[in-house]
């Protein structure tokens, strides 16, 4: 380093403007891509999921286990509660777990997010595990905040459901990708050859 | 855990602000509707009024087909397309990277993108609700005469969910995708400098 030189004070690479259409491709290519991939791939998760039979088949599962797995929550914060379908009823309360509060949409935005941003095929499959089973997690105690909002302060039951949790699952669904980008894009690869995609 | 901390506290600052400005938003929405919706209709449907009641706001339509006497189309609650916005605030706020002047110019550009797509989606919603219940009607604009009037349903149901969660996380990943993508790169370089541990 040249004597008397500060940190921070070395001369920075400039970068002029592209001057044609082409070469600000070339430049931007890989943000370019990964917009067009979360697009594509939010685009065909929308049309799956707004298919009949995989709206019956795929969605209403996922919505029973996400009302089991509320329920059962729910009893272990010991207020006794009943599941029928997928309404679950205590003695003063009810709530119906409908298929667009299953979390499968959020789940599709989220694994689309990992698909796009630059990483491995392995750093992808950890993200995509990682955000289902956190999505998962989220929306169960979206579901468990609301039964209990619901109990206690009926009043707020409205502003709990539309404003604060539908808000919140989304807001920590995209933390749980930044924890992702932060935490498992770029750890040393195992395998060798591995290839950023 | 940092990171986690100062989300919450953003995220709960957001939300004061929302609420208290969330009125004044949704009359721009809806005033803003209601000049456009018209010219997408052929001027058969238009926003009567934007009525705040039972903690929402319901768009009450005035219908006027061609030979027909007018009517209203009351109560349609859009109030889920005025929730983004605390999403997208929130995220432009906590992401990475992004230097407080350039934050701010992304700031003003991401809230214009936003406000004219939620204007379009609600045009789009009410379109579709409307043909859904008067089909008749669905031959004078644009939605009834790209898609059949069951298609038309299940699309303002699409959208409106699709508004909910995908538009914001979509303009704040426009935006941000850059400053995204240097963090990870900023990343990526801090790992490879750490020493590796045995």
């Amino acid at each position: 380093m040249a004597k008397g030189k500060k940190r921070g004070k070395e001369p920075q690479a400039t970068h002029p403007r592209a001057k044609t259409p082409k070469e600000f491709f070339r430049r931007n290519w890989i943000t370019i891509r990964s917009i067009i991939i979360f697009v594509f791939s939010v685009a065909v998760f929308g049309l799956a999921i707004n298919n009949d039979y995989i709206d019956t088949h795929v969605n209403d599962f996922f919505t029973l286990l996400v009302a089991q797995a509320s329920n059962l929550l729910i009893n272990l914060f010991g207020v006794k509660s009943v599941l029928s379908y997928k309404s679950i009823t205590c003695s003063s309360f009810s709530v119906l777990v409908i298929n667009q509060c299953n979390g499968v949409f959020t789940t599709g935005i989220f694994i689309s997010a990992v698909f796009a941003f630059p990483s491995t095929f392995r750093e992808k499959m950890i993200g995509i595990l990682l955000g289902f089973f956190s999505i998962f997690v989220i929306n169960v105690l979206r579901i468990v905040g609301i039964f209990f909002v619901g109990i206690k302060f009926p009043n707020f039951l409205h502003e709990a459901h539309v404003w604060v949790a539908q808000t919140l699952v989304i807001i920590l669904s995209i933390s749980v990708w930044l924890l992702w980008v932060e935490g498992f894009v770029g750890l040393p690869v195992k395998k060798a050859g591995a290839v950023r995609t | 855990m940092l990171f986690v901390l100062r989300l919450i506290v953003v995220y709960i600052i957001v939300f004061i602000l929302w609420i208290i400005l969330n009125p004044y938003y949704n009359h721009l929405l809806g005033s803003t509707c209601s000049k456009l919706l018209p010219a997408f209709s052929s001027g058969v449907i238009n926003v009567h009024s934007v009525r705040y009641e039972s903690h929402a706001f319901k768009y009450n339509l005035i219908i006027k087909p061609k030979d027909l006497r007018p009517w209203i189309k009351e109560g349609l609650r859009l109030e889920q397309l005025g929730v983004p916005l605390i999403i997208f605030l929130t995220l432009m706020l906590i992401t990475p990277s992004i230097r407080v002047k350039k934050r701010l110019k992304l700031l003003l550009i991401g809230i214009l993108i936003f406000f004219f797509s939620y204007v379009f989606l609600t045009i789009v919603i009410l379109l579709g609700l409307a043909n859904q219940k008067y089909p008749f009607i669905a031959q004078d604009n644009f939605m009834g005469k790209l898609f059949s009037i069951r298609a038309n349903y299940k699309i303002a149901g699409f959208f409106l969910v699709f508004g909910q969660q995908f538009v914001p996380v979509l303009i704040w990943l426009l935006l941000c995708l850059k400053p995204l993508s240097t963090f990870g790169k900023e990343v990526l370089a801090r790992k490879k400098r750490r020493p590796k541990q045995a």
